[in-house]
């Protein structure tokens, strides 16, 4: 096959999966696909969009709604009526290296207990159930829900992480992902929208859905 | 981001004014249309979008660009913001006629909603889509007219239109990818 016939097998796989290829050309394509890895995993890329794409109202985009244009400048004056606030250490650092990282993650361990802003900060048990992963978490309890911040290293550099909070009456609400940094210590910020009296405990979860830390909320 | 590998630090942080109007025309106008999908209401999809501004101003200094994009971080608080404005239009009903959901008082967002998020984020990145990519996509599939109609509409040859929706399905991909969706 020259690549030329290939590009256009290739390009058909669009219309193949919405369903939009003429018969007469399905079977070659289906063939083809029977022995070329590179063409399913490009299906099976492009599929993965069809199920909420099919409920996309098109009338939907040809309106765009758009904030009005005084809101940025309320946003502003509603913060600078708030006052400045304090600078405790760098933020926004693009990060250049690994050794970036564990300088801007260090400077902050000092604040991560006691009070912040007024709202206490509950040390929390946790258990992690890989050996390479150390971690101490706190527990924020806001209004709109409890914060977990969680300080920790070993979770696999590059690896997405999942964090949900356990509820009493059963229920895993997400509160959010991170990535792991390896050796590197790392701060994170979860925001769930259980309410510290509701929350019985949480879950890191690695890529597969195993459990890699859990940490205790029953203490009172 | 913006500048040259190896310059200095040059983004202005989110706790300045510069640094706020920065973040804001880059996400406002995003979250500001997830808040008015979530709630149906234009009034309180602009207190949403205010709220989270001047949550992600107070608590500067816990963003950490190496965890998270801004747009990521900036939607956990618009997540957050939006679950607490539909628990306030729960527990005073008079506003409850402003929106369709939720139906209960349940103070995580279940199914449906997931379902409204997961749609909503499609269609803000077909709207990040190239115009040509948008249209072969909207036309071919959601709106199943012929290729040869869309063709002779966009004046192109017929395998263009084919060619066309394949890429715009790559992109579409890539443009949720960047969003933080999970295939
Ligand atoms: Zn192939």
């Amino acid at each position: 096959m020259t690549p030329d016939e290939h590009r256009a097998l290739r390009e058909a796989l669009g219309d193949y999966a919405i369903g939009r290829l003429p018969r007469d050309e399905t079977s070659a394509l289906q063939a083809h696909l029977d022995g070329c890895a590179d063409c399913r995993a490009e299906l099976a890329e492009i599929s993965s969009v069809l199920p909420a794409l099919r409920r996309v109202d098109p009338a939907r985009l040809d309106h765009t709604p758009f904030p009005p244009p005084d809101l940025g400048e309320r946003i502003v004056s509603a913060a600078r009526a708030e006052g400045a606030r304090p600078r405790q250490r760098p933020r926004w650092l693009p990060v250049a290296s690994a050794a970036a990282v564990a300088i801007l993650i260090g400077g902050a361990v000092g604040y991560a207990a006691g009070d912040y802003d007024g709202i206490p900060r509950e040390p929390v048990a946790v258990q992690a159930m890989d050996p390479a992963v150390q971690a101490t978490a706190v527990a924020i309890p806001h209004t709109w829900g409890v914060e977990i911040v969680l300080d920790a290293d070993g979770f696999r550099a590059g690896s997405t992480y999942r964090v949900v909070v356990e509820a009493d009456d059963g229920r895993e609400v997400g509160a959010g992902e991170f990535i792991g940094t390896g050796e590197n210590p790392m701060i994170c910020n979860l925001n769930s929208s259980v309410l510290r009296s509701d929350a019985s405990g949480f879950k890191v979860l690695d890529a597969a859905g195993a459990t890699v830390l859990r940490g205790d909320l029953t203490a009172t | 981001m913006g500048s040259p590998p190896g310059a200095p630090p040059t983004d202005p942080g989110l706790d300045t004014e510069a640094g706020l109007r920065a973040a804001y025309s880059a996400h406002g106008p995003e979250i500001y249309r997830y808040a008015l999908r979530q709630l149906g209401d234009d009034g309180g999809a602009q207190e949403v979008v205010q709220e989270v501004f001047l949550r992600a101003w107070r608590r500067a200094d816990s963003y950490d660009a190496s965890l998270a994009s801004l747009r990521v971080w900036l939607f956990a608080i618009a997540r957050n913001v939006v679950v607490d404005e539909i628990r306030r239009l729960n527990v005073r009903p008079w506003r409850r006629q402003l929106t369709d959901e939720p139906e209960s008082g349940r103070d995580s967002i279940g199914p449906a909603e997931d379902a409204l998020v997961d749609t909503w984020l499609v269609e803000e990145a077909l709207r990040r889509l190239r115009p040509e990519h948008r249209q072969a996509i909207v036309q071919a599939y959601l709106r199943g007219r012929p290729h040869a109609e869309i063709a002779a509409e966009a004046g192109v040859p017929v395998g263009t239109i084919r060619s066309r929706v394949f890429y715009g399905l790559k992109a579409l991909r890539l443009a949720m990818d960047e969003m933080g969706v999970e295939p």
